[in-house]
């Protein structure tokens, strides 16, 4: 990694990051903003991130800073597919409290960093999937907002539903 | 750490739709379930929808195999998943109408009504002829049901089923509006053999017409003045639509560009004319197209008529003339947008005559041929899994 150009991240809470340009361009927003300032030495604020959460967000991007680029919509369709699969080293990378998750989500979508949006977006589907209402109901603690009867009746209504 | 957020409550909805994207109909529904707001979510989650609904799983197992004219190319650049859900039947839908025994009842006296019912049961072919009404009209209460919950979002929806009732068109002209691009109606299951059904030939010829079809086009006590608009697909198998209730359907949707029309009774003449614009002025009082003014069905990229007997090539001897070598189907003329073309099983029409007409006339890149044409003339293209 002989001299390569440094950039510097500055999170919510003042915390700064320097990183290699090709981890912070995992961010297509930073690529596009780098692009048009071209060589800056100034710090990059990113003011919707908080520190814990940056710092998750760069270990993804270095992990994952010779992934090539995955625009291509058919790359994206067979994604959608095979849903469950995750890179094990994603799984792992995941694997934080749903505050965290949830945090890592918006950031991804904020920064523009589509395949971590990806992971983040199937790491909850995996939550959902296979579970009974009442089991995502306290997975993500939903509050229960319907009446008895348009329980009864959404159930009723849902039977096709049931037998897999 | 606060453990008793709702996080999920906190996403834009863009995200939780990048979600929802990632469920079976199973997993979405049971989501749907756990609360109000989580409920609307679902429904924008199903985009594209085809439901089965028949008596035996298997039954709906086997029409969804049965891959018909279905849509396998997209008309939309929208990615969503389809949702393929197979909905059987209460064992009840398919035993004999309580109503019916008390309309029996009522109007001829208790006893006579009961023995004039129970001989009416013991002939067996009226007896199935009702299960398959009872069997159409459960279907239809299941469509509906389904379609009053997803149809405002739906983009695709296709139904496979026997046939189509005034309920279940009530509920698609009612819920399905102007985001619906694809449509198919495919009642032709010829590997279903239900129980209630005689014989096989019930595939094998058009649904008998009905006045349900007109709930589409925005006719009939309740229609919704602006139902679907801008479809830009529309699939109809063993339909019973008549060719003007067909002819206002595809007026209403100027954005049409794929027509596949298999065993379907609006295939007539008086239908394909007005389509390639050699119609006689509307029945309507509308203003006669004017010359050099594109033929309603211009659009079109790709238009299969199969299994269709409503339509003829003219028998005439080929002469030689240019002009006259699509003679019968000299409609197809004004399809100046088509790139396919089929007319597959269609027994009026000529093989030979479609392929030389094409060569000389009509220049559509695929054809397909009613049968393959004698050895003379080769160089058909005939689609494989019908070869």
């Amino acid at each position: 990694m002989s001299g390569e150009e440094m950039i510097t991240l500055k999170s919510s809470d003042d915390v700064s990051f320097t990183v290699e340009r090709s981890v912070a361009e995992r961010s297509i927003l930073i690529k596009h903003l780098l692009e048009d300032l071209g060589t800056s030495t100034e710090p990059i604020p990113i003011p919707n991130v908080n520190e814990p959460v940056l710092n998750k967000v760069i270990e993804w991007s270095i992990h994952h800073k010779n992934d090539p680029p995955s625009t291509d919509d058919n790359d994206s369709e067979n994604n959608r597919r095979r849903t469950t699969d995750i890179d094990e080293w994603d799984q792992k990378f995941m694997q934080v409290d749903q505050e965290m998750l949830f945090e890592i989500i918006l950031a991804a979508n904020y920064l523009d960093i589509k395949p971590l949006l990806d992971v983040g977006c199937k790491t909850v589907a995996n939550m959902i999937k296979g579970k009974s209402p009442e089991e995502i109901r306290k997975t993500f603690n939903i509050q229960n907002d319907f009446t008895p009867e348009e329980e009864d009746q959404i159930r009723r209504e849902n039977e096709w539903a049931e037998d897999r | 750490m606060d453990t008793s957020t709702d996080w999920l409550a906190q996403l834009p909805l863009e995200i939780i739709s990048m979600i929802l994207s990632q469920l079976s109909i199973h997993s979405l529904v049971s989501f749907g379930a756990t609360s109000r707001n989580n409920f609307r979510y679902h429904i924008l989650g199903v985009k594209r929808l085809h439901l089965a609904v028949f008596n035996r799983p298997l039954d709906a197992h086997i029409a969804f195999m049965d891959r018909g004219l279905s849509n396998d190319s997209k008309t939309s650049d929208d990615l969503s998943q389809v949702h393929q859900i197979q909905v059987v039947l209460p064992g009840s839908s398919t035993q004999f109408d309580v109503p019916l025994r008390d309309y029996f009842e009522k109007n001829s006296g208790t006893k006579r009504g009961k023995q004039k019912y129970a001989a009416l049961m013991s002939d067996k072919q009226f007896g199935d002829l009702l299960s398959v009404e009872q069997t159409i009209r459960a279907q239809n209460e299941k469509f509906s049901q389904m379609v009053y919950r997803y149809g405002a979002s739906l983009m695709e929806l296709e139904f496979l089923a026997h046939d189509l009732s005034n309920e279940g068109a009530m509920a698609l002209g009612a819920s399905c509006g102007s985001k619906l691009r694809h449509l198919g109606l495919r009642f032709q299951h010829p590997h279903v053999r239900d129980g209630c059904l005689i014989s096989g030939r019930y595939w094998a010829n058009p649904a008998p017409a009905s006045s349900a079809w007109n709930y589409l086009i925005g006719i009939g006590p309740g229609a919704k003045e602006i139902s679907m608009s801008n479809l830009e697909s529309l699939v109809l198998e063993r339909a019973g639509i008549t060719p003007w209730q067909l002819r206002m359907l595809i007026k209403r949707n100027r954005t049409l560009e794929v027509l596949k029309l298999r065993t379907c009774a609006a295939v007539k003449p008086e239908f394909v004319n007005w389509l390639g614009g050699m119609g006689i002025p509307d029945y309507e009082g509308e203003i006669p197209r004017q010359e050099g003014e594109p033929a309603p069905g211009a659009s079109l990229k790709i238009l299969w008529l199969e299994n269709c007997n409503g339509i003829y090539s003219k028998n005439k001897k080929f002469h030689g003339k240019s002009q006259d070598v699509d003679s019968g189907l000299d409609w197809v003329r004004g399809l100046v947008g088509l790139q396919s073309l089929s007319f597959r099983e269609c027994k009026n029409i000529d093989a030979n005559a479609v392929q030389r007409a094409n060569e000389a006339i009509w220049h559509i890149p695929e054809l397909h041929a009613p049968r393959i044409a004698s050895l003379s003339d080769s160089l058909i293209e005939v689609d494989p899994e019908y070869a």
